[in-house]
This record gives C-alpha cells, structure tokens and sequence, in this order.
C-alpha cells in the first residue's frame, strides 16, 4: 500500500529531523517535497515504520502525519510541477 | 512490494548506508532500500562492500553478478529452509517426468511464439535441434546474423537467469540439481521461460535497432534491458487463465516443482502461455 508521510520537526530538532529522513529512506521511501515523503509498504513493515517513527519523534519534539490514500484516492492526485532539476 | 533491481553500469562500487544498498559509479549515486528488493542483478560492478554483502544476507536479497560467460551469485537463503526438499530434488523417482514437462513447456511456448509472429513452426527433435532451427527461424525472420542473435540472447539470458535463481532458492529447492540441464535447475526454468521473454525482447527491439546495437558499450546493454524489463513486468495469461506478470510465473513455477517434489499428487505443471 501506498503511504504518504508528512513531518514537521522543528529547529533545534535537526539531529531527529535526519534520523526520521533516513529511517524512512530504509523503508524505501521516495522524496516528494521537503518533509513529504512516499512509502510503498505491505502492512506488517508499514506497522514496523510506525513504531520506528513514534520512537524517533518520542526523543524530541515534532509532528508526524501519516496518510494511507486508498488506491481511487491516490490515483486522482493531480500533481502540477514546473520545475526541472 | 518488493522488486528486482537490474543494475548495468561501467565500473560501478555497491556499499552500503544503514539499511539501503549504495550504488555509485563517479559522481553519480542512487541509494535502494533493502526491504524494497529481493533481488539485484549487476552487470560492470568493480566493488562490493562486505557490509553490503551482511545487508543483502539479513533481508534475504539475493545478488548476481554478471560476467562475460556466466553468473555468479550470493544468497543467504539456502541453509534457511529445511533439507527435506533438497533431498527429494536429490532422489526424486520422477526426476524423467519433470524433464519431459519441462522440454514440452519450452516446446509449447517456441509454438506460441512463433504463432504470434505468424510464422509456421514445429517443434519436432531434441531439444538442442528444436533450440537451434528455432534461433535461425527467428533470425531469417528479423533479418539479422545468426551470430548477433545469440549473443544478445545468451546476455540478456543472464537476467532472466537470476530471476530463476532467486525464485528456485526463495522456493527452498537447490539451484546445483536440475532435470533437462543436469547440473543447473535455473537452466530448466530458463529454458521454459525463455521464448517468453528474451526472444520476445528481439521482436520488440526490431531488427533496425539490433543490427545496430553494441553490445560492448553499456549504453546498448541498458538500452536491450529496458525493453526486457518491460515484458517481464506485463502482464501474460498461461493455459490455467492465471494472469500476472512474468517475474511472478517464474515464481509460481518453481513454487509450484516445489509443492511437487513435496506431494506429487498435485501434478506439476510449468508455465505455458496462453495462445489466442
């Protein structure tokens, strides 16, 4: 399943703010935009991520989101993007 | 879900970062989570990391490495499973009916791909003569040397291999003991599923492109992968109706000689494409 997750860390935090980039980079997350990143999990690995990132956000401070859209949901995102890297 | 990743790349370093694979090859770098595979074919690597190597054994991915002539390959999975299987693939008193189900597979699906292209074939003869009069059927037909055809096949043979190889160890079964090829299971599986996809790829690819490719350059390998990549991950019915995506037949394949060897009276049956 597909599952977006959005966190915001604030400053004085950046140490946790990379620990929660790359532990979801481990799960096989994929950049979006700063502090949103995509996940394609099965469900028992999605779990293990929650975990990890309740731990991870435990030690400081900050906010994490995490959304599954439903696969009607989340084909009907409209991205519009204009910028070229 | 997890994926293959098929890597091929000049002189190319694999490490690793926490739990990810590290690709990098100069100035460039891409990073693969390890739970996002289960399998990573590589073709020019010059170095792997033993904490690579220690990532690829804890989450069970699987990796070849190609070379000139063959592949080799590490997996961490073989001492996980119980050794009963191995030892009925050892012994197994139907070790003649398995190599006849897989000849007559690899005879089914040449038919089917011939009959797609419209071209009149019969398999008939060992299976070296059918291989044979098959290649130059399909080479007269693309209008490219004999020679060039075989080497694009035996490179390409290597992927679809190690996706065999993975598959019959994730299976439990031993890769060493096979049935037509005596020595190599992953040979039998590619026979079977041969026609199917890399012989497709040469179709698709087109003889313009083919005759003017270089296989030596890794531009033309990435090139050849792209469009075989594509037809592994499409979807393709067999004679049971089942339809899904190549890479998962040749799973279910060597699931299925698995339970096989385990309870015969299941009846073995390899993959065969649907002809319409």
């Amino acid at each position: 399943m597909k599952i977006i997750v959005v966190f915001d860390i604030p400053v004085g935090y950046d140490r946790l703010r990379d620990r929660l980039r790359n532990k979801l980079k481990d799960y096989g997350g994929v950049f979006r935009e700063y502090s949103v990143y995509e996940v394609e999990l099965d469900e028992k690995n999605a779990e293990r991520m929650i975990k990890d990132i309740r731990r991870i956000v435990a030690e400081g401070a900050g906010r994490v989101d995490i959304i599954f859209p439903c696969r009607r949901c989340y084909e009907n995102i409209i991205i519009i993007d204009t910028i070229e890297f | 879900m997890r994926r293959s990743y098929w890597i091929a790349y000049n002189g190319f370093n694999l490490g690793r970062r926490s739990r990810r694979f590290v690709v990098e090859a100069g100035d460039r770098r891409r990073e693969i989570a390890s739970l996002t595979a289960y399998l990573l074919v590589l073709d020019g690597c010059r170095r792997i990391s033993t904490s690579a190597l220690s990532l690829a054994s804890e989450d069970n991915v699987t990796i070849a490495l190609v070379f000139k002539d063959r592949i080799a390959w590490f997996t961490g999975m073989l001492q996980r499973k119980h050794v009963e299987l191995i030892l009925t693939q050892y012994s197994t008193s139907r070790a003649e009916e398995i190599a006849s189900c897989i000849r007559e597979a690899f005879n089914h699906n040449l038919c089917a791909f011939f009959s797609r292209l419209n071209l009149p074939f019969r398999a008939e003869g060992e299976l070296e003569e059918v291989r044979v009069n098959a290649l130059k059927l399909l080479s007269r037909y693309l209008g490219v040397k004999l020679s060039l055809i075989e080497s694009v096949i035996q490179y390409l043979s290597y992927f679809i291999e190690a996706e065999c190889l993975d598959a019959v160890v994730r299976a439990g079964l031993t890769p060493h003991i096979g049935f037509v090829n005596r020595r190599s299971l992953t040979r039998d599986f590619l026979l079977v599923f041969e026609p199917s996809t890399v012989w497709r790829c040469l179709v698709e690819v087109g003889s313009d492109i083919l005759s003017s490719i270089d296989l030596g350059s890794y531009e033309g390998r990435r090139l050849l992968l792209k469009y075989l990549r594509n037809i592994v991950e499409r979807n393709v019915e067999d004679t049971d109706g089942r339809r899904m995506p190549l890479f998962k037949h040749i799973k279910a394949a060597a699931k299925g000689l698995a339970s096989y060897l385990m309870n015969p009276a299941g009846g073995f049956i390899p993959f065969k494409e649907a002809v319409y």
